[in-house]
């Protein structure tokens, strides 16, 4: 299977083998592909950002190339059996040339730097995208270069030649997310058999990237005792809307916003300006308050209320075992609630 | 890459711009087989492109399993009759062309297009079966560079010129060149495996194995070489002594002349009386002319022909092991016929050499027994017949029609004819009068190529002459044609002929202007160094070079010099394809080395932290006849600093290349 590797894939990409990959994303490595991936770990420790020189690239005839090679013994044998000369030229000829196509394949992917930019958090279940830099200087840029994490899908691109000086351009490279949490796509491949299909050159890279992925959503139903909140203020006013209320002691997790500046300077003790909303109570999504669902469930129902909460324009808090984030209605919220959810350690919580 | 492009790339399907590419490939292969193929082949080309071209445009489908099955068989089917069910090359090359052709029907993704590549590269191939002219190889070589070109398509997403993909297309052929000239130098060359089928298509050449009156007439007006000879040591005859002697015709049924079918029986006792003294020494490459009998002048006594075995007959001849299919090429070492020391005639011999049948031409046997009865000595009636050749007869590339007794028409009627007509009826003449001879067919004379120091020999000099056996000097040839027409042996045939008559040799090349015809010598001798060296290089020539080259052919040395160049022609690619472009300096900044090392010179050195402005007052300063071109050069760098563009930048190396020295 680990050859399978470094051998052409023939098939055509089909709706059938999306569904397969799908299926194998969880897969570890085999012992082979394992035993190779800790070999490049120890050669190159994971970068930001790597060259590609001789030292990472490989190279190795395809199934196309193979194929070719018989080719031009044919045409040797014919040349030979009919003391053809220009026969056997030819039959040389087509064998040079897969020896040229070494150094151009290789040509095609040398000098080029991948560097992680960065990857765009997705739910589990969908694609994560990690963005890529890639910088080139060869003046023809490159062609036809495939790109995937080791278990990910292909992305192809080409790299266009820049005026003069090096050029860079961003791809994204997708990876099924599966888990929550950090999603630490392992080796990178980018391969080429550019210009002849004759020779394959890849490069197994070993990338410092991370992604984080969000917990599925999952609908459920919101439990109502959970709305207002127990140990805070009662009645009419809301903490969160926009009008100011008062002033109540600073603790820990309140908005630095929110902050009294004024009474702080004069030294009467640290104290948080309270705004209040007639209309609004205060949303908060507790773990407690899907105690009858599975840990994991528990932060997917949250992940969901979260969504929710966010589309309707309500604000809204979170409150986990060990962290807590007061409501707020914003993009920056709504990426810091998912992350939390996404980041909580469920042995934490006690279970 | 755009959404589209993405959705073939996945699927690697052949897209459009690829799909010309390829059938542009297709074409440029396939033409010079379709030249040489039964004609229909032409419709199913144009068919199948017409077809290929109305899918794309959505107006047709890919053809099913089931019509693919019927179009195959009916090509299959169309080259069974072409050829009345032989097998050969023709309809093998036929059937790879239908299969070449068919093949666009179901062109849909890449592998597909790679597999229409690949029976390409079998096309160029098979070309060379049929012909091997250095025409044919730049013919292949275009071929390669549009096959590879449309190759590299199938991998390029991005959008270039047609002009850009022939240059990538040529740069890879361009970079394997020099590989393969190594490989093809070095690689070991072995024979034949096993027997294969020779192409039919050039028909038999030259003479044949039989001479009857008119034979000749009509070869002399054939175009086309014969042969080419080099002779390597300082020996050559006159071209008045050039007789090609290709075959000996002995036996005579009162009409024609025919081959003893032994003629081919090894003489064993040639190579025992070798002398050193006067030796002529030549090399032949003979066209193709598909009979086993190979040229050479009298007598020889030593043949090479490389890995095809040759022989020397008993009639002194050199008989080649099979038919001559392609260019041959040998080499020969012959002596003078005067100091050969011949064995005597058996009695067997000596009566076929006498034999003629008696029913034919009376009159000429009788006139020779009334020489006979005159009691002469052989010379003396062999110098009888040449004199009265030469008072009464005419040479003529226009003979009358002869009847049933020939050579009695000859002799005393027409006294008109061409070079078979005097050498067998003069032949005739000696055998009636007792003196043993035969005919000889072959060519006579031989035009000299300076270019590259060679003679050809073409099918115009074909000529036939008789030899006689003296007891006590043996074989000696006569011509009766040079008693006839002298100039015939002196100048060829061209000047042995009237004004009309040149006009049917050899398709009047005899008058042609004096630049056609150094123009046609000139690229004969290309020709010629083509075969000498491209299509003649066999094991023998290897080594030779190889000695030459590397000091042996031992094994380890050859494989040791290989592995060194194949490293060094590897290593300077490697620098020059892989080398990235920032490592390589600008323009600019070659101009500024120079521009450096020109100041250098006049002993003054720019700081390296120093701009070319300032550097320029500043040798402006201690070079006062310099101030001019300093301050211009300082303008333009000033400028070229600041505006910032192309043009400036250009402008710049060019003020600064041009910075008097």
């Amino acid at each position: 299977m680990w050859l399978s590797r470094f051998l052409p894939k023939l098939a055509v990409t089909s709706p059938q083998e999306a569904v397969r990959r799908a299926t194998y994303i969880d897969r570890q490595p085999n012992r082979w592909q394992a035993r190779f991936f800790r070999w490049i770990d120890k050669r190159v420790p994971a970068a930001r950002s790597v060259l590609l020189t001789r030292k990472n690239l490989y190279t190795f005839p395809t199934l196309t190339g193979f194929g070719f090679l018989t080719l031009s013994l044919v045409l040797w044998l014919l040349g030979t059996n009919y003391q053809n000369n220009l026969i056997l030229a030819l039959s040389y000829l087509l064998m040079s040339l897969v020896v040229v196509a070494i150094l151009h394949t290789y040509a095609n992917l040398a000098g080029l730097r991948i560097k992680v930019l960065g990857a765009k958090p997705a739910f589990v279940g969908e694609t994560v995208y990690f963005i890529l830099e890639v910088e080139g200087a060869r003046a023809k840029g490159s062609d036809n270069l495939t790109i995937r994490w080791w278990n990910g899908e292909d992305a192809c691109f080409d790299f266009e030649a820049g005026s003069d000086g090096k050029q860079t351009t961003q791809i994204q490279v997708g990876l099924h997310a599966v888990k929550r949490g950090y999603l630490y796509p392992g080796k990178l491949l980018l391969e080429s058999t550019f210009p002849l299909g004759l020779i394959r050159c890849w490069t197994w890279l070993n990338l410092d990237a991370r992604a984080v992925v969000f917990p599925k959503p999952l609908k459920v139903q919101f439990p109502l005792q959970a709305e207002g909140d127990g140990d805070g203020e009662t009645g009419e006013q809301v903490a969160g809307g926009d009008d100011f209320a008062g002033l109540k002691e600073y603790r820990a997790g309140d908005p630095i916003k929110h902050i009294a500046w004024k009474h702080y300077a004069r030294e009467q003790g640290l104290y948080s300006k309270e705004y209040a909303s007639a209309r609004n109570n205060d949303t908060w999504l507790e773990w407690n308050s899907f105690l009858h669902l599975a840990p994991e469930d528990r932060l997917s129902a949250l992940c969901y209320w979260a969504l929710e909460f966010d589309r309707l324009g309500i604000a809204y808090g979170l409150r986990l075992p060990g962290k807590q984030l007061p409501p707020a209605l914003d993009d920056g919220h709504r990426l810091s609630v998912l992350s939390a959810l996404a980041r909580f350690d469920i042995s934490l919580s006690g279970h | 890459m755009d959404a589209s492009t993405e959705a073939f790339q996945r699927q690697k399907l052949v897209r459009h711009e690829n799909l010309l590419w390829l059938i542009l490939a297709q074409g440029v292969v396939i033409l010079p087989l379709l030249i040489r193929l039964p004609f229909w082949l032409w419709a199913v080309w144009l068919s199948a492109m017409v077809w290929r071209f109305r899918i794309h445009a959505g107006k047709l489908n890919f053809p099913s399993t089931a019509i693919k099955f019927v179009l195959g068989c009916g090509c299959v089917a169309g080259l069974m009759a072409s050829y009345q069910g032989t097998v050969g090359v023709e309809p093998m090359i036929g059937f790879l062309v239908c299969a070449f052709v068919l093949k666009l029907l179901e062109l849909r993704t890449r592998k597909d297009g790679l597999l229409l590549l690949f029976i390409g590269f079998i096309a160029v191939a098979a070309q060379f079966l049929f012909a091997q002219t250095f025409l044919a190889a730049l013919y292949a070589c275009l071929s390669c560079v549009v096959l590879i070109t449309a190759w590299q398509t199938i991998y390029l997403t991005r959008k270039f010129s047609y002009r850009y993909k022939l240059k990538t297309g040529g740069i890879l052929l361009l970079h394997a060149m020099p590989l393969m000239v190594v490989m093809f130098v070095i690689m070991p060359r072995i024979g034949p495996l096993w027997r294969v089928p020779m192409p039919q298509g050039s028909g038999n050449t030259g003479f044949s194995d039989s001479l009857s009156p008119g034979d000749l007439g009509n070869l002399v007006r054939s175009t086309g070489t014969a042969f080419r000879v080099t002779f390597k040591g300082a020996q050559i005859p006159a071209p008045r002594d050039m007789y090609w002697r290709g075959l000996v015709l002995e036996n005579f049924d009162g009409r024609s002349w025919d081959l003893d079918p032994q003629w081919d029986l090894a003489w064993s006792q040639r190579a025992s009386d070798v002398q050193l003294e006067g030796l002529l020494d030549y090399d032949i490459i003979v066209e193709p002319h598909q009979y086993r009998w190979l040229f050479s002048l009298a007598e020889p006594i030593k043949v090479a022909a490389g890995r095809t075995r040759a022989r020397i007959t008993q009639q002194g001849l050199i008989a080649a092991q099979g038919p001559v299919m392609s260019r041959l090429q040998y080499s020969v070492v012959s002596m003078p016929a005067s100091d050969f020391n011949w064995p005597d005639l058996t009695p067997q011999q000596r009566a076929r050499l006498l034999h003629l049948p008696s029913q034919f031409n009376p009159q000429t046997l009788q006139l020779a027994r009334s020489w006979t009865l005159e009691g002469l000595t052989a010379q003396a009636l062999i110098e009888k017949a040449l004199s009265w050749y030469n008072e009464s007869f005419h040479y003529t590339l226009q003979p009358p029609l002869l009847g049933q007794h020939s050579v009695d028409d000859f002799l005393f009627n027409t006294k008109r004819g061409f070079c078979e007509h005097f050498a067998s009826s003069f032949t005739v003449l000696m055998r009636a009068a007792g003196v043993p001879a035969r005919v000889v067919v072959g060519y006579q004379g031989g035009t000299y190529n300076t270019l590259e120091d060679y003679w050809i020999v073409s099918q115009a000099d074909a000529h036939a002459w008789a030899e006689v056996w003296l007891d006590g000097k043996g074989w000696q040839r006569i011509d009766p044609t040079s008693a006839v027409a002298p100039q015939r042996i002196e100048q060829g045939i061209g000047n042995a002929l009237t004004g009309d008559e040149k006009e049917m040799v050899a398709s009047g090349q005899f008058d042609a202007p004096q630049w056609m015809t150094n123009l046609r010598h000139r690229l004969d001798a290309a020709g010629y160094v083509w075969n000498r060296w491209v299509l003649s290089y066999d094991s023998d020539k290897q080594n030779k070079l190889l000695t030459r080259l590397f000091g042996g052919v031992e094994p380890w040395r050859v494989g040791l010099s290989f592995i060194v160049i194949i490293v060094l022609l590897l290593g300077a690619y490697a620098v020059m394809v892989i080398r990235p472009k920032w490592q390589r300096s600008t323009p600019l900044q070659r101009a500024l080395n120079i521009f450096d090392s020109t100041t250098k010179q006049l002993g003054l050195q720019r700081e390296r932290d120093e701009t070319i402005a300032a550097f320029c007052f500043r040798l402006a300063e201690q070079q006062p006849e310099l101030s001019a071109p300093c301050k211009q050069l300082a303008k333009v760098s000033e400028r070229a600093l600041y505006a910032d563009d192309k043009r400036c930048k250009a402008e710049l190396t060019r003020a600064l290349r041009r910075f008097p020295r």
